[in-house]
């Protein structure tokens, strides 16, 4: 299994778009650090908005995780499910003395640790340009927090950020594998994956003006069913500590939600890939 | 010694049936031909025999092995190149078979990139083995599949239509190589083809299917005695069509 992992790991690193996507990170993390610093230009004193050296990595990940993340993701699973899938390409490996449920798994994981690498490389480079181009704060000013934290506490808090943004990537990635072992075609794979994207963007408009218009009394942290929604302001809200959102148990329902998308997709998409025979 | 066994396959594709109740064996030292006009079911056994799709009834043994219960030892003792043989475009030939040998836990670690380089030699592309596999002819990649094939040291190697696309040098080419594999290296080869007259000259023995069913096995001598000529191809055809 190793040497399957090991195989596919080189594979990934042998397109362009890896190393392509490594070498714009610090292009990436300037371009925001850049948007940023003037943003910061028309933010009162006191808002959460504004951008400091410390809260920089956190503002980083909120400004690129839907857009670049979920773009990179959805390439690198379409490249190395369907595009080898139904290129052939993948036949070379099929005819080893290998399961299609380890390969199917080796994929998996060498998909997850080249994100955890891209999520890794990013932060460390939002770490350097946080403290290279903000001025610091003896203390951070966070969404949904009644509070400013030390700090210290403000590493902690980056560190989970990043470890939740990363889970959700991870939901978002079983939805597109579940898209990629379907489709017949690279664009049809990358199509097919932008309109689940775009579907969960416009989710939370659709249900929050239902919900108002039509008089539904749903509970609002039903909007957090979308993965994009989770993304864009979920994680700030499950990692809240204000009092206002305290009995809604945001953090339990929306790991709950990425669970859910993750534990239905990858298993769909596992006996998908595994039980059919193939004809490649 | 038996190294391949076909026992009561059957695939089907819906009602129709794709391969029925089909039964061969092909000894060590043989290159078999394997023969049957277009649609007749040959890739869709080797599929079968190289653990791609799955029969609905029969068994397929490769020196012993199940290739449904046992794939991993089983598949451990092929090569094959199904249909046309694809790599990974954006990689060298030499990359390419770097990547598959890992797949090969019969080959230590230490002695990967020899393989690679002894395989490459074999198949007489270590010239241009650093070129990326999207600027390679027709003929190289055949020879590249037929060097990914090698890299496991298989007692078995399964060819489909290998000639498909060549050019007459290319096709001798790869007669010469299967015919040195055989003799230098033992290599017993299952030879997918159209090309009747190719396939006389390297192949000892052939099978024949038509309709997803054998028609005929034995050696070429007894082929020949049958037909009463050396030409295999008017006897070829009236089987077909009777």
């Amino acid at each position: 299994m190793m040497a399957l992992l090991h195989s596919e790991w080189e594979r990934l690193w042998k397109r362009k778009i890896a190393w392509l996507f490594l070498i714009a990170i610090p292009c990436i993390i300037v371009a925001t650090a850049k948007y940023y610093l003037g943003h910061n230009v028309g933010i009162p004193p006191g808002s959460p908005e504004i951008t400091t050296a410390e809260n920089f990595p956190v503002m980083a990940m909120i400004e690129q995780l839907i857009i670049v993340f979920n773009v990179v993701a959805l390439i690198l699973l379409t490249l190395s499910f369907t595009e080898e899938y139904r290129s052939g390409q993948l036949r070379m490996i099929m005819l080893r003395a290998y399961s299609s449920s380890q390969l199917f798994w080796a994929k998996w994981i060498a998909f997850a640790l080249m994100m955890a690498l891209f999520f890794i490389i990013y932060l460390l480079a939002a770490v350097l340009a946080g403290y290279l181009l903000f001025k610091s704060a003896p203390q951070q000013i966070l969404f949904y927090y009644d509070h400013a934290v030390p700090n210290g506490d403000m590493i902690l808090y980056t560190l989970r950020y990043y470890g939740m943004a990363y889970a959700s990537i991870v939901g978002m990635a079983s939805v597109f594998i579940g898209i990629g072992v379907i489709s017949r075609s690279s664009t049809a794979a990358i199509g097919l994956g932008m309109g689940f994207l775009l579907c969960s963007l416009g989710f939370p408009l659709v249900f929050e003006m239902s919900n108002r218009v039509l008089g539904l009394n749903l509970p609002g942290m039903l909007k957090y069913l979308s993965l994009s929604e989770i993304q864009f302001s979920g994680i700030a809200v499950m990692m809240s500590n204000a009092d206002a959102l305290k009995g809604v148990h945001a953090g339990i329902w929306m790991i709950c939600v990425i669970a859910g998308y993750t534990a239905v997709f990858m298993t769909a998409s596992r006996l998908i890939f595994t039980k059919s025979d193939r004809w490649i | 010694m038996k190294v391949l066994e076909i026992e009561h396959i059957t695939k089907k594709a819906g009602r129709r049936t794709l391969v029925g109740d089909m039964s061969f064996d092909i000894m060590q030292g043989d290159v078999c031909g394997f023969v049957g006009p277009n649609g007749a079911g040959k890739t869709t056994l080797i599929r079968m025999i190289t653990g791609l799709i799955k029969p609905e009834e029969g068994c397929i043994r490769i020196e012993g092995c199940d290739v449904q219960r046992d794939r991993k030892k089983a598949l451990g003792q092929v090569g094959a190149i199904v249909e046309s043989p694809i790599f990974f475009p954006y990689m060298s030939g030499k990359d390419n078979l770097l990547n598959l040998v890992k797949l090969h836990v019969n080959i230590p670690k230490g002695q990967r990139a020899s393989r690679v380089d002894e395989v490459l030699n074999i198949v007489g592309l270590a010239g241009r083995g650093k070129d990326k596999v999207k600027t390679y002819s027709l003929g190289m990649k055949q020879r590249l599949g037929i060097a990914q094939a090698l890299l496991g040291n298989p007692k078995l190697i399964i060819l489909d239509e290998p000639a498909n696309g060549l050019d007459p040098m290319g096709i001798r080419e790869l007669r010469n190589l299967i015919l040195e594999l055989n003799e230098k290296h033992g290599i017993t080869f299952f030879v997918s083809s159209h090309l009747l007259d190719e396939l006389q000259r390297i192949c000892s023995r052939f099978v024949i299917i038509k309709e997803g069913r054998l028609v005929w096995q034995g050696t070429q001598e007894q082929w020949q005695e049958m037909a009463g000529s050396s030409n295999l191809e008017d006897h070829f055809v009236e089987m077909m069509t009777s």
